[in-house]
């Protein structure tokens, strides 16, 4: 459903090319691949995958050799050898993963059921059950490349799978199991009501000049509810920053859509009224009201 | 905090990213959560996501696990409590019984559990050699070595608890084993592993104890047997530190020194509630060979180490426990916390309004009455009574 891909191109630069090559060496030693049967060739051509998928065609020098370092070369190694099928390192990361990978699912699914398929889903392609046209095995971990840990990729790839589940379920759910739930037949969508223009467009304005951190904060804080503590974790930073800036930012993005609105004609008194109007209100169906008022 | 007019959520909740802009895969996303990204693509991935309600609710659910605060249902908006729902107050009657507990168990300290055997970790275990070597036809010898001490007469005196509250200070950076330079962990006969502490005058819980085989008060019978075994190394010289009386955990430590390495620094400390739980940093070394403070937990009483991911980058040089709270410190003032014995790391920020914590963390107390405290290499000390949410610099 959801179909996440690089944001950066495929083509190798020439700035991409040479990132790896003084450190290849280095980084080789570094990783043990040895251990896994993977040559120095073998690395440098995982290498120099990883940067060209990343590394944009006008990437500087400093960008293409600081890439290669920032890489977990250990982990990557040993995804990259599992996925080669390399029995050595299948035995490590079974070792060290598969009761993190059952944990993490136990700890997003709840229910030890939907846990445990979920884990075992993804243990299944972390294997590989698929092959490809000349019989070898499909693996999942081949799509790891070491930006972040080995951990929070399997966390993240879990969390993907999850909520897409989720998602896909909550579209399955029959009438019957939401009467049950006590949810109403929903009626007839109430047409959209008209909004000053001129406020819709000084709204927009003011969120397209924020700067993306920020409006991250603001996204993260009034539309999905998160807690200071999961946004500072995310952002790696203090709690009590987070609330500060989220302050700072929600004064300052009224000032600016308050200055775009006197910019459009409106007044300070006009633009203060229709900054406070609440959009839900302007559903309401004023005519029918004054109209069922005259029955009575 | 200020409030947000309903307008601007809307119109917030409306924006999408754009069609060129393409979804950050899960390697980036892990990634950021990781603050491990290039610059260049830490601004881009924010900005995705700052319009993306789905990226963001993949990072949520996946990073929100150690807080087990937040699901699914609560990230999509569902509104269902399950069963906690209708047994909430039985969650507060056991919180209140565990407060219970803790207050006695504060006025009435636990006996002490030592590891009841003599232990050699050998340096040349790590997870891939020792999976390399489970694999070959021909086994050979196990990389640890266990022997059980001579029991010793009742009569005799209890092992001294030497423990180092200052924690042993660290002769080169960063600490490091090399080869040849065992660990040896001693601890009472069987029959004494329950013997009771004597308190000591100090409120750290952060002891250390001094491997038994330095006292002078050692039986000869002990010591011949010690000389006599084929599988414990030459004796090592390890330097006792001052009697410490911790509540909340014993530790073991040693500082030794052999000619193939100058300097071997371990710091073991043992959770009272899981007594075989040890934590120490670079016990055995790290698997990947680095010259790196790694955490280490053995859960067989040092039979055998293995290396706790906390975070990679970071080279570790300090731990400390109590029951299942595990703390773990180390360079560019990194600090992470586990409140289950080390399953989950939450980093934790040591600053305070004007200033943060800087240089490596050589030091962690955890105090009788909640309170953490660490120094750091500047010479920097930073408290915190509230779980590490706040710090205070001294």
């Amino acid at each position: 459903m959801y179909h996440h891909g690089s944001m950066a191109g495929t083509e190798e630069s020439g700035a991409q090319a040479e990132g790896a090559e003084p450190y290849l060496a280095e980084l080789y030693a570094n990783s043990g691949a040895k251990k896994f049967g993977l040559s120095l060739d073998d690395f440098g051509t995982i290498l120099r995958e990883v940067s060209g998928r990343y590394l944009p065609h006008d990437a500087t020098r400093t960008e293409a050799a600081e890439l290669p370092r920032s890489l977990r070369v250990e982990e990557l190694v040993l995804a990259r050898a599992c996925a080669r099928g390399n029995e050595l390192a299948w035995e490590c990361f079974v070792h060290q993963y598969r009761q993190k990978l059952y944990d993490m699912a136990a700890a997003m699914g709840k229910e030890e059921s939907v846990a445990r398929e979920l884990a075992d889903g993804l243990y299944a392609d972390l294997f590989g059950m698929r092959q490809a046209a000349d019989g070898r095995r499909i693996s999942k971990l081949a799509s790891y490349t070491g930006r972040g840990s080995l951990e929070g990729w399997l966390k993240t790839v879990l969390a993907q799978e999850y909520v897409n589940r989720f998602r896909r379920q909550r579209r399955l759910v029959s009438f019957d199991e939401k009467s049950q739930a006590g949810e109403q037949f929903e009626g007839k969508p109430a047409a959209a009501a008209p909004v000053d223009s001129r406020l819709e467009q000084a709204v927009d304005e003011a969120l397209v000049e924020l700067p993306p951190e920020e409006r991250l904060l603001l996204a993260s804080w009034y539309l999905d509810g998160r807690t200071l503590a999961q946004i500072a974790r995310l952002l790696g930073v203090h709690e009590s920053t987070i609330s500060r800036r989220i302050d700072k930012t929600t004064v300052s993005l009224r000032k600016r859509i308050m200055r775009g609105l006197r910019e459009r004609g409106m007044n300070a008194r006009e633009a203060q009224e229709a900054m406070e109007v609440d959009v839900r209100d302007l559903f309401v169906d004023v005519r029918g009201r004054l109209a069922q008022g005259k029955g009575v | 905090m200020a409030k947000m007019p309903n307008i601007v959520r809307s119109r917030l909740a409306l924006r999408t990213p754009g069609s060129s802009n393409m979804h950050p895969d899960a390697n980036l996303l892990a990634a950021f959560a990781e603050q491990t990204l290039l610059p260049r693509e830490r601004t881009e991935v924010t900005a995705h996501l700052a319009d993306c309600a789905d990226c963001r609710d993949y990072l949520a659910v996946a990073f929100a696990i150690e807080s087990s605060e937040m699901t699914v249902a609560h990230s999509m908006g569902a509104v269902s409590r399950g069963w906690f729902g209708e047994w909430r107050w039985a969650a507060a009657v056991a919180a209140c019984c565990v407060l219970a507990t803790a207050l006695q168990y504060e006025a009435q300290p636990p006996a002490l559990v030592v590891v009841p055997r003599a232990v050699t970790v050998n340096t040349s275990s790590n997870i891939v050699d020792s999976i390399a070597a489970a694999r070959k036809p021909t086994p050979e010898p196990g990389p640890v070595q266990v022997r059980k001490k001579a029991e010793r007469p009742r009569s005799q005196p209890t092992p001294t608890l030497l423990a180092a509250k200052e924690n042993i200070a660290l002769e080169s950076e960063p600490p490091q084993i090399t080869a040849q330079a065992p660990v040896v962990l001693t601890g009472p006969p069987p029959d004494e592993a329950a013997q009771r502490l004597q308190p000591a005058p100090a409120d750290s819980m952060s002891s250390f104890v001094a491997p038994q085989r330095e006292s002078s008060a050692q039986p000869a019978a002990t010591e011949s047997a010690v000389r006599s075994s084929p599988v414990v190394p030459a004796p090592i010289r390890a330097k006792p530190a001052p009697a410490v009386r911790g509540l909340g955990f014993q530790a073991q430590a040693l500082t030794q020194r052999s000619p193939a390495s100058p300097t071997v620094i371990v710091k073991t400390a043992i959770a009272p509630e899981a007594p075989r739980v040890l934590w120490s940093i670079n016990a055995s070394p790290d698997t990947s060979g680095a010259s790196r403070g790694v955490v280490q937990r053995s859960t067989d009483a040092g039979q055998t180490w293995e290396a706790v991911p906390v975070r990679e980058r970071v080279s570790f040089r300090a731990v400390a426990s109590d029951g299942s709270d595990v703390w773990a410190g180390g360079s560019d003032a990194a600090l992470f916390h586990s409140s289950d014995n080390g399953a989950h790391w939450e980093q934790i920020q040591v600053s305070q309004e004007d200033a943060a914590a800087s240089g490596a963390i050589v030091r962690i107390d955890i105090r009788r009455t909640g309170e953490i405290r660490i120094t750091t290499s500047s010479g920097e000390d930073w408290t915190s009574s509230d779980a590490g949410h706040h710090w205070k610099r001294q």
